[in-house]
């Protein structure tokens, strides 16, 4: 098992760097989308997982497929489907008749990125199986428990458009989901860089992974957890995230606002944000930065708001703008 | 009073059919609503034209218009007794009036709730219902989820018909009047030059054909609001059902009843109906005997017939020659001025007709306007935030940042603070300096919300480059010891203390300098 390997000891700066090169490798790939690999990046060292939400065709898929390129561990996709069984992902015992003995086969998930292509496509009883393995990081078949290789990281996407047939996630399951990345078009530069990266003396429409180049192993990604996890985070930082979270209960225009996993990301999310930037300490910036990402899933828009054509992060943004900053 | 006692046929019908209905039961009861009704406003009316100043008579009408919401509640008492079939005398209607005017909502029918345009819908569930609070509010909003829209329409049609009804009447006395005195009164309404002499006549003549359209309309326009009220209520309480199943409940037990003496009833009934019919004579006879031709007694020959109407023909009426004589114009041009002059005051009559409109739509404006002051304030209000002036905070991250808070050499006493392992205060006193000097002479309007890194991405666009550059390492020291508690090294800190000056010094002489340079 990967998990009982031992793992390289990191500096922090070793740690930060590595980052700064898988963002440059995947930013060869996923051009002009900048501060969705920052915020990937910040769900794989804080060992979370990711919901990525955009139309179809902005680079979703690219965007792992290109992670997983640079981290040599097991990737492995997932297709939703509204017939897909909870067994399609997690594995299954059969019988072998020549052997006469029971075999288990590993689902999918026995991975190190897994990549849950539309999880709104498929019924709750599939999406609660996967996420069962996000909380849990183990796999149960016939009463026996299974871990799933570490470091274990799923990044689902769903599509915000045709949402006829869909199965919305239910609020309880959105938050096993570390953060919430939306993303967008590209600008005018950046996607006439991506088009002449793509169309460049190649057949074909897809973008050649193969100029990518692996960066670190899963055991380096783990030793990376490791170190943001030893970053420092003061009492009056883990207060103002707090004072956030409750401040989504409170505020106006919400149905209702995060629970207390919602503070808790949010310091996960600020470590890795402070490793990212190669420091030692997380302050409130951090917090702020990571805000929008943690909180817009875990809350729940009023439906005026909704019908005035709000979002969550209009609603997010007023409440980070009326929550006073630590007092030091 | 139970709902099978109802005397109109309870069923699920349309918003507009049940306007309808409302309109015929005026008609079938309209003996019971006239007296009481027309007796009130009569009250009402006739001492309001007597004790009216001779300068205020043009809004005698309007008085009246004022006080509709009262005939409502007498015409609502009348027809919602009226519709369990319980006639109301006179003295019932005035005796119950008190009552009215206490305990169904009048005062604020009067005033704030003059101008609901769904007055006759409403009117029901203030006065029959008797809901006050927050009953009344959710009755309210169940009920406007369906007929409201037309109880406005009803409102609003009602509101032309009563014009139609007083232009009506003065077609009518045109019509009549020979003199043209009253075409002369209507062109003059228009114009706004009232004669003086027949002035009081003429107001007279407009607020009795108010009073008139008035009197015919508003019992429509209160039974019509009141059972598109009595619609929503079977819609919403399957009225309709439950009298059916009353209905059927009363017949099945008759049905019970009468089973026992079915047989005796038979045997009666047979023997009428043998005696019914040998003394009675059938019925195509009688019909038979209906379409005889009637003949009268005296009967001419043809002769005498042909002989009998030249006599009538040759009489005087009928061969009578009349000779007129009238007026013609013996210059046609004269005559065409004379028509050009009357499409002049044609136009001029409607420009005065269109004036008066847009002096209704402008009152019209205003008063939507009041309606929906909270929408248009909101609407306003992302610009009166960019107008609010900025105010300057005096504590920000709980560092007293008032100018008179700081020492006159804030780089001095950081520096003794330094030395005798103060670090943190002295840290402090540089950011609180640096924070009082952007507040104050930069304007950056610091909120409680911002964080250090927010006050830098503030301060970099209106903050010279230097300035910037020191700000910055002041915030990451600054930062490094609030958030990770460690001392920074002296030669970290060192530039902070000689570079104060430089820092404080006024961002307007640093602009000068580099126009000099």
């Amino acid at each position: 098992m990967n998990a009982i390997l031992p793992t390289p000891s990191l500096s922090l700066d070793q740690a930060s760097r590595l980052a700064e090169q898988i963002h440059t490798e995947i930013a060869k790939a996923l051009i002009g989308q900048q501060t969705v690999i920052r915020e990937t990046l910040i769900a794989l060292l804080a060992g979370g997982h990711v919901l990525i939400e955009g139309v179809p065709g902005l680079g979703k898929t690219l965007l792992v497929r290109a992670l997983a390129k640079t981290i040599t561990g097991q990737f492995a996709r997932i297709q939703f489907t509204p017939d897909l069984m909870p067994a399609d992902i997690s594995g299954h015992v059969l019988f072998d008749m020549h052997n006469q003995r029971f075999d288990v086969r590993k689902g999918p998930v026995f991975t190190n990125l897994l990549l849950a292509d539309e999880i709104n496509r498929a019924p709750a009883k599939t999406q609660s199986a996967l996420l069962e393995v996000m909380q849990e990081q183990q796999v149960t078949i016939e009463g026996t428990a299974y871990p799933v290789p570490l470091p274990f990281m799923t990044l689902a996407t769903q599509n915000p458009l045709e949402q006829e047939g869909t199965y919305p996630l239910p609020e309880a399951q959105l938050d096993r989901f570390l953060l919430k990345i939306y993303i967008d078009y590209p600008n005018l530069e950046e996607e006439i860089a991506m088009v002449n990266a793509v169309t460049k003396q190649q057949v074909g429409d897809r973008f050649q992974l193969e100029q990518l180049k692996a960066i670190v192993t899963p055991e380096a990604i783990s030793a990376m957890q490791q170190v943001t996890a030893q970053i420092a985070v003061d009492h009056a930082v883990v207060d103002y995230a707090a004072r956030i979270t409750q401040a989504t209960r409170k505020g106006q225009g919400l149905r209702f606002g995060a629970g207390p996993r919602g503070s808790i990301a949010l310091v996960r999310a600020a470590r890795a944000h402070a490793l990212l930037e190669g420091r030692d300490f997380v302050h409130p910036d951090d917090i702020k930065q990571v805000a929008l990402p943690v909180l817009r899933h875990r809350v729940s828009l009023a439906p005026e708001m909704e019908l005035e054509g709000y979002n969550t992060d209009h609603v997010l943004s007023s409440v980070l703008e009326t929550t006073e900053a630590p007092r030091q | 009073m139970k709902l099978t006692d109802l005397n109109i046929q309870v069923r699920q019908r349309s918003a507009w059919e049940a306007i309808d209905l409302g309109f015929a039961f005026v008609q079938q009861h309209w003996k019971a609503l006239i007296l009481p009704y027309a007796l009130l406003m009569l009250m009402l009316a006739l001492p309001i034209w007597l004790l009216l100043p001779e300068a205020y008579l043009p809004i005698a009408g309007l008085v009246v218009w004022w006080f509709k919401p009262l005939f409502d509640r007498l015409l609502l008492y009348i027809l919602s007794r009226q519709l369990f079939n319980e006639t109301t005398s006179l003295a019932e209607a005035f005796s119950a009036l008190p009552q009215l005017i206490r305990q169904t909502g009048l005062l604020s029918g009067l005033t704030y709730r003059r101008f609901s345009l769904s007055r006759s819908y409403v009117l029901p569930i203030w006065q029959l219902e008797g809901l006050r609070g927050k009953p009344l509010k959710e009755r309210k909003e169940l009920m406007y989820l369906q007929g409201h829209s037309n109880a406005i329409w009803l409102t609003l049609g009602c509101i032309h018909l009563e014009f139609i009804v007083v232009l009506s009447l003065y077609a009518l006395i045109l019509m009549l009047d020979p003199t043209g005195a009253a075409w002369e009164h209507i062109k003059s309404l228009f114009r706004g030059d009232l004669d003086i002499d027949t002035q009081y006549w003429r107001m007279l003549m407009d607020f009795v054909f108010y009073l008139l359209a008035v009197l015919v309309l508003e019992p429509f326009y209160v039974a019509a609001g009141f059972m598109l009220y009595i619609n929503r209520r079977t819609q919403l309480e399957a009225w309709d059902i439950e009298i059916a199943f009353r209905n059927l409940g009363g017949r099945l037990n008759q049905l019970a009843k009468t089973s026992s003496s079915v047989l005796s009833s038979l045997l009666i009934t047979l023997v009428i109906g043998s005696l019914y019919l040998s003394t009675n004579t059938p019925v195509y006879a009688q019909y038979y005997e209906s379409q005889h031709e009637f003949l009268a007694e005296e009967r001419l020959t043809p002769e005498q017939a042909a002989a009998k109407i030249q006599e009538v023909m040759a009489l005087d009426e009928l061969n009578k020659r009349i000779k007129v004589k009238t007026w013609v114009a013996k210059n046609q041009q004269e005559s065409k001025q004379s028509n050009d002059r009357i499409s002049d005051e044609f136009i001029q009559l409607f420009a005065s007709i269109f004036k008066g409109l847009l002096w209704v739509a402008v009152i019209v404006a205003v008063i939507l306007a009041i309606i929906y002051r909270q929408k248009i304030l909101a609407y306003l209000s992302p610009l009166r935030k960019q107008t609010n002036i900025i105010t300057t905070p005096e504590v920000l991250f709980g560092l007293d940042i008032r100018p008179e808070s700081l020492p006159d050499d804030i780089a001095g006493t950081a520096h003794q603070l330094w030395q005798a392992g103060k670090t943190r205060e002295a840290l402090s006193l540089l950011y609180r300096g640096a924070l009082v000097i952007l507040t104050h002479e930069e304007g950056l309007a610091i909120q409680a919300s911002h964080t250090e890194g927010d006050i830098l991405k503030l301060a970099k666009p209106t903050t010279v480059a230097e300035r910037y550059t020191y700000l910055r390492t002041l915030t990451k020291l600054w930062q490094t010891i609030a958030y990770a508690h460690r001392s920074p090294s002296f030669q970290e800190i060192e530039p902070l203390f000689t570079g104060w000056n430089q820092f404080q010094t006024p961002r307007l002489d640093a602009n000068a300098v580099e126009v000099r340079t």
